[in-house]
């Protein structure tokens, strides 16, 4: 199950939401989160899968020898790396279990698979480590580590969000007419992401990159596409997983960010996943100010290690790397050179950056690749623009409009100032963009809950 | 303190406070407004919720209700601990659910003409959500050819497939004769992918794209037999090529080549 399926926005979402009302204590709204957790990973899956929570029990008692033994470094040292070996031992056997396909005993059915193991295992070890690194207190009631560590509202997009920032929630909570206005809100956008946004692009990608005609827009347009479609599924999911959160009473941190033309490349590879890439960034030690040559190794170890994290494959870790050596240039000189650059140069040095190194998770050989990357300069394709291409674009051109100002930070900017600063006349003006706010929002929702049915029902 | 902050405190039970109260200042007006304002949010606030809350709510029971079927009758699934422990339940609910959706074709009726409003081009019988005949979603035109296989193919290579009398199909692909790769404007061909023509040697020619028009060449046969009239038409695009006798003991094959004209 995912939050963008029928049955859990129209199904489970409201009767968890509903049910979660019916005490005010937090202990009985973590059991009921605990609950519905566990069903929403049993969903459809062996019920097995939920036996992988135990690890979670583990984790807590790790933690806690952890806290009661500060004084015994080695101690505590074995018992991080135990956790660590077991957090990805997890995450490779039922996150990238198609590594192990050709051993019988680890190599699983789809369906047995849980969804959102590389989340789950992230969370185990990032309290241990934070235990260790005494940035958090060992925590002693297993339930509260538990609701941290299987709530279905960090599990399909995050955010990575640490323990000690959590715990104060998950001990006392209030759901308040700001937070269920706001998560409902989220919610209904995110769902639009996911369902009309992610497939326009998809639609564009395939007929670009998956057509049998290669040309030099489709190339081009299939590529954006393809990063416009995981920008918008992740983002959307992301939204949804915030929204769920403000609902149950949880603040979690936003987990993508606008891209900005001075964030230059480490900008945009933060703007996606940010928490993770944060996390990823404060362990291999990139944010510390230290020899160049160090903070460069360490941002190549970094981009690997989340190139890792999303895919196990050679087209993966060498996209990491690329990413992970730009990065670091740019923290060392590039940065400096490129900021005096006026913002059209720095989204372009963006665009061709992100097109070209993430280009390379589309391929699985460099043979393709390569042809992709002459057929961008018109070399070895027939036409500029095939008719599938064309009518994919047209087709979509109003949707293709929304997710331009949704990415393109300035005309955000441009287009939520002119409604804010349209609301500041008056009251009454106010009222009205409020309103037409509020029917935007649920006409969104009944476009995208009737896009689904359709899609079923065909 | 003044006197009427001290009677405000007193009224309130805290005289040992000192709140200030800002009368007939700007800050009084500012605090005026920013509760006003706070009001003003509230209420819209209130209005977001119930609406979206409603729509939910609304929907959530129309699907359900509506679609109305008996889960275990349906999926022969039946609750039990194993049925639940293997997820096949769950998953029986699911299916179950997606499958009896209600008003499928209202659905997609409504789907398609709110697609009219995604961009231009779309028509109500032409769902946006379909997938161009030019499309595959398996096929990557970026895949590596595997070395030696003949299923590969170049979309620049010039194929042609004869079949002989015996109904044997032989393909041959002509590498050297790689159409122009010109890179030229869009162009806007209504159907695609065609596969273009047979004579009456049964000598078809097989291209990815419909030409601009078609050079048809006509070997002339030595025997008695079939009279062949060629025509080559510009401006349609098209090729006619007729054979005004068909003995069935003609055994020389004519080839018929596709070519693009830039």
């Amino acid at each position: 199950m995912v939050y963008s399926d029928l049955i859990f926005i129209l199904g489970m979402f409201p009767i968890v939401t509903i049910v979660s009302l019916f005490d005010r204590s937090a202990e009985y709204k973590n059991l009921i989160l605990i609950l519905a957790s566990l069903l929403f990973f049993s969903w459809g899956r062996p019920f097995a899968v939920c036996l992988i929570f135990l690890s979670a029990f583990a984790d807590w008692i790790f933690g806690m020898i952890i806290g009661k033994n500060r004084d015994k470094k080695a101690l505590c040292a074995a018992f991080l790396t135990i956790d660590a070996i077991m957090n990805i031992g997890l995450f490779l056997v039922f996150g990238h279990n198609y590594i192990f396909a050709k051993f019988d005993k680890l190599s699983f059915e789809a369906a047995v698979l849980p969804v959102g193991i590389g989340f789950y295992t992230l969370r185990g070890f990032s309290y241990v480590y934070d235990v260790y690194k005494r940035n958090s207190v060992y925590e002693k009631n297993f339930f509260c580590l538990f609701t941290y560590m299987v709530s279905f509202h960090l599990m399909l997009a995050g955010p990575m969000v640490r323990y000690k920032e959590l715990e104060p929630q998950i001990r006392h909570r209030e759901i308040t007419g700001t937070k269920l206005n706001d998560g409902l809100t989220r919610i209904v956008w995110g769902f639009g992401k996911v369902v009309l946004l992610a497939g326009v692009f998809e639609r564009i990608k395939l007929a670009g990159l998956n057509g049998r005609e290669i040309t030099t827009v489709g190339c081009w347009l299939g590529m954006l596409s393809f990063m416009a479609q995981y920008y918008f599924l992740f983002t959307g999911l992301s939204d949804m997983a915030k929204g769920l959160g403000l609902v149950g009473g949880f603040e979690y941190p936003d987990n993508y960010e606008n891209i900005e033309a001075d964030g230059l490349f480490i900008g945009t590879v933060r703007s996606f996943n940010t928490t993770v890439v944060e996390f990823f960034g404060e362990l291999f030690g990139c944010k510390k100010d230290k020899n160049a040559v160090l903070n460069f190794i360490s941002y190549i170890l970094c981009g690997c290690a989340l190139s890792i994290w999303y895919e196990a494959k050679i087209n993966f870790i060498i996209v990491g790397l690329c990413a992970g050596a730009l990065a670091g240039l740019e923290k060392i000189f590039l940065s400096g050179v490129l900021s005096k650059l006026p913002s059209a140069l720095k989204y372009l040095y963006i665009l061709l950056a992100a097109m070209l190194i993430f280009g390379g998770l589309y391929f699985d050989s460099f043979y393709g690749y390569k042809k992709w990357l002459l057929a961008l300069v018109g070399v070895n394709v027939k036409y500029s623009l095939s008719v599938s291409v064309k009518y994919a674009v047209l087709k979509n051109i109003t949707l293709i409009a929304v997710a331009f100002f949704i990415v393109f930070s300035p005309a955000k900017r441009l287009f939520t100032g002119f409604w804010k600063k349209l609301s500041e006349r008056s009251a009454a003006a106010y009222g009205r963009v409020m309103i037409a706010k509020t029917v935007f929002t649920a006409l969104i929702f009944m476009i995208s809950v009737i896009t689904l049915a359709a899609e079923h029902a065909a | 303190m003044n006197d009427n902050a001290k009677q405000f405190n007193i009224i309130h039970g805290e005289k040992d406070k000192e709140y200030e109260i800002p009368e007939e200042c700007a800050l009084a007006e500012k605090a005026s407004k920013e509760l006003s304002q706070d009001n003003l949010e509230g209420h819209y606030r209130f209005i977001n919720i119930l609406t979206l809350a409603v729509i939910m709510l609304f929907t959530c029971i129309f699907f359900i209700a509506v679609s109305g079927s008996d889960i275990v009758e349906d999926n022969n699934a039946s609750l039990s601990f194993k049925t639940f422990m293997s997820g096949d339940y769950t998953q029986a609910i699911e299916d179950t659910y997606n499958n009896s959706l209600p008003f499928p074709e209202a659905m997609k009726a409504i789907e398609e003409r709110i697609s009219l409003i995604y961009g231009i081009g779309n028509k109500v019988t032409d769902p946006i959500r379909e997938i161009d005949d030019d499309t595959d979603v398996n096929h990557n035109s970026f895949d590596e050819p595997n070395g030696g296989d003949e299923n590969d193919t170049d979309e620049n290579v010039i194929t042609t497939t004869q079949k002989s009398d015996n109904g044997e199909v032989t393909t041959t692909k002509k590498a050297e004769e790689k159409k122009k790769t010109t890179t030229t404007t869009a162009i806007d061909r209504p159907d695609e992918s065609e596969t273009s023509s047979t004579t009456t040697t049964g000598s078809t020619t097989t291209n990815n794209d419909k030409p601009y028009f078609t050079v048809t060449t006509t070997v002339p046969i030595d025997q008695p037999g079939p009279t062949t009239t060629t025509t080559t038409t510009e401006t349609t695009t098209t090729t006619t090529t007729t054979t005004t006798s068909e003995p069935p003991e003609v055994t020389s094959s004519s080839s018929e080549e596709t070519g693009e004209v830039e």
